[in-house]
């Protein structure tokens, strides 16, 4: 049996749903919670977003025990040195790979974007983080540009390629496909599912068959737009197919969303068809 | 080409929660209500080319010449649903456009709907297989799940249960592979539970976007289909996929940037194409261009020079109640930073007019109490000839207001 180790993004792509606003306290609060559940990263922000962010990260890491604590970046150096003050266990960079984000969003080309790729991940590894690089918008992506990215990562020093499928159009055979071309490289797989087909979960879980070992999750499933791969719906899926291994169960996920909750306005959760907690208590007496 | 087939279950599922000692959830209708429900659905339903189910039960009152003995019938056969992977016999429906074996029993709910394509009822096919379970079949899709079933598909409906959440991902599979139809209800798990089926919404959209040639149309209508199921007692989360009203709305800066700039990177399909519309919530992650955006929207005037403080502002309010700000609380800071910050309390201690403060009022409705507050306050200031007093009025206007804010927040 293999093991699935959940990264869990509700700090930073969770918080991006409109609507939820985390304050520094309840960050710290939710990331202990996480930790103590047994996820095995946390994506704590964007050091980019202001020193207060920054700030935010050095506490987080500080209570987190096991769990590792990753920063998110967009492909520009001035990013990754940001992160590197805050010296994470993981450092994140996240390049848009489809050619519409390429020319639409970053007027650039394709192989600009590829050699500032590779800037980034070394500067990025010369602190010593382990680099992993996301590939946002990765299923309009065909599967030659992927290999090459991927390889261009691999050369330059990143060990993780994070398929981020950035509006949720994958199917699982597209997942499963993406996955091993990635581990043919000799790299790390991670999927990062949203759930705009209703299909964030069994993506999730493809991915997982075909050999990623890290998987994105969110409390609840909150993200942008329909969402992202609720942590409670993709554990209790995985328990349920008997074939993986997660160091947070399907229990487990449900009882740490049950806690957290409370923490949460209770009408931001009701959009997200949370069923409402009994007392507000129980999230302080359990530890 | 064959074209797909998506069979919405909704009305069986409603007529057996209506059954005694059904454990399914009922829907908040009578049964003179659910008839009347049932043809507002059914028309909805085939407008946008989902094919419906019409349970035995209801085609009574649906067609009046509807004979009881056949209904029971097919009702019993109805009932005995498991999750396990199972191949029945499919007769146990009647479906619109499908005559069924028993001709004479059958013959009562075909109904000869005007604008049905030919196309549909002359396929000749009797009846169908419906297999339904296969909750954890997805990690047997890639070693030949499907291609067992496929010397079946021109007469096996696939509906798989959604234990695993992996409903809508099979179903679509299924389609993708050569399966020719597929059944569900609309809302699927989310609202029917697990067994219901995948949602029909989602597969469609599915379909579409991996441009394979469906015969649906007028999916822009699907608000409505919320919109009759929350009459029904089954409210949509605002966050479901596809059917959510709220999963059009965004917030954080690069996306509102980007969506400006080109909505179809942020969208996996167009907000018009599922009846929906973007919209700009204001909070924590906001950029300068969303507070511009919203501000143009709500029709308030904010001069450049201000957008900088009122995005501080914007995100500390929004931090300190945990939640983004309502158009209204966006009007009201938008209202009070525009005033240079002297003015206001020198407004308050001559007591002149106080002009800043009953603007604050006019522009933006509170509840009567506490209008009849402020207005008191307001009086008083007028009134009132030391400045003492009217300074105290002012601090009480202020905190009326942020009490109405806490409560409306």
């Amino acid at each position: 049996m293999a093991d699935v180790i959940l990264v869990d993004t509700t700090l930073r792509d969770g918080e991006q749903a409109p609507g939820f606003a985390f304050s520094r306290g309840l960050k710290v609060r939710l990331a202990a919670l996480l930790d103590a559940a047994g996820v095995g990263q946390i994506e704590a922000g964007i050091p980019a977003m202001g020193p207060g962010e920054r700030k935010t990260l050095c506490k987080i890491m500080d209570v987190c025990f096991q769990a590792r604590v990753s920063t998110w970046n967009r492909l520009c150096e001035a990013d990754i040195k940001n992160s590197l003050s805050c010296a994470p266990h993981v450092i994140h960079v996240c390049c848009p790979l489809s050619d519409r984000q390429i020319f639409c969003k970053l007027r650039s080309d394709r192989d600009k974007v590829m050699t500032a790729l590779q800037r980034c991940i070394e500067l990025a590894a010369s602190g010593g983080a382990e680099v992993s690089v996301g590939f946002e918008d990765v299923s309009h992506v065909t599967g030659q540009q992927l290999a090459q990215a991927a390889t261009a990562a691999a050369q330059a020093g990143a060990r993780r390629i994070r398929l981020s499928d950035t509006v949720g159009r994958y199917t699982p055979d597209a997942v499963a496909k993406a996955v091993r071309l990635v581990l043919r490289q000799g790299l790390e797989a991670e999927i990062h599912a949203h759930n705009d087909f209703g299909m964030a979960v069994p993506n999730s879980l493809m991915a997982a068959y075909a050999g990623a070992r890290y998987v994105d999750t969110t409390l609840w499933g909150i993200g942008e737009r329909a969402g992202n791969c609720g942590m409670g719906a993709f554990t209790a899926a995985l328990d349920r197919l008997e074939h993986h291994n997660c160091a947070v169960s399907g229990q487990g996920a449900a009882r740490l969303e049950k806690k957290a909750a409370p923490f949460i306005p209770r009408a931001l959760l009701e959009a997200w068809n949370v069923p409402a907690a009994r007392t507000a208590r129980c999230a302080f007496t359990a530890s | 080409m064959h074209t797909f087939q998506l069979l919405d279950t909704t009305l069986s599922l409603f007529s057996t929660a209506m059954r005694p000692g059904s454990y399914r959830r009922r829907p908040r209708l009578s049964r003179e209500d659910l008839t009347h429900w049932a043809v507002k659905w059914l028309a909805l339903l085939q407008d946008m080319g989902f094919f419906v189910e019409i349970p035995p039960d209801l085609p009574e009152s649906l067609h009046a010449a509807a004979s009881t003995a056949a209904t029971s019938a097919t009702a019993t056969a109805a009932t005995t649903a498991t999750t396990a992977p199972t191949v029945r016999k499919g007769t146990f429906y009647s479906n619109q456009y499908e005559p069924l074996p028993d001709a004479e029993a059958g013959s009562e709910y075909i109904t000869d709907t005007p604008g049905m394509d030919a196309g549909l009822t002359s396929d000749g096919q009797a009846s169908w297989l419906r297999l339904r379970g296969c909750d954890h079949a997805l990690p047997y899709t890639e070693c030949g799940f499907f291609d067992r079933l496929m010397p079946l598909r021109d007469v096996l409906e696939f509906c798989p249960g959604d234990q695993a959440g992996c409903a809508t991902a099979l179903a679509v599979l299924w389609l993708l592979r050569g399966g020719r139809r597929v059944v569900g209800s609309i809302g699927g798990s989310a609202l029917h539970g697990p067994s219901s089926g995948p949602a029909l919404e989602e597969v469609a959209l599915c379909l579409e976007n991996h441009e394979v040639q469906t015969n649906l149309r007028n999916l822009h209508l699907l608000p409505e289909a919320a919109a009759l199921l929350h009459k029904a007692g089954f409210t949509v989360p605002s966050h479901k996929p596809v059917l959510g009203n709220q999963i059009f709305a965004v917030e954080s800066g690069i996306h509102v940037d980007g969506i400006a700039k080109n909505p179809a990177l942020y969208e996996a399909y167009a907000p018009e194409s599922v009846g929906l519309e973007r919209s700009i919530v204001v909070g924590k992650h906001s950029g300068r261009a969303a507070l511009r955006l919203k501000a143009a929207q709500l029709g308030i005037d904010l001069p450049e020079a201000h957008e900088g403080r009122l995005l501080a502002v914007v995100q500390k309010m929004a931090v300190r109640q945990q939640h983004s700000l309502s158009d209204r609380q966006f009007a009201m800071l938008c209202e009070s930073i525009t005033l240079p910050s002297g003015r206001k309390q020198r407004a308050a201690a001559t007591g002149a007019k106080d002009a800043p403060i009953t603007t604050t009022v006019a522009t933006a409705p509170i509840t009567t109490s506490v209008t009849g507050a402020t207005v008191a306050a307001t009086s008083t200031a007028a009134t009132a000839t030391t400045t003492a007093t009217a300074a105290t009025a002012a601090k009480g206007v202020k905190g009326a207001t942020a009490q109405s804010e806490k409560r409306h927040g």
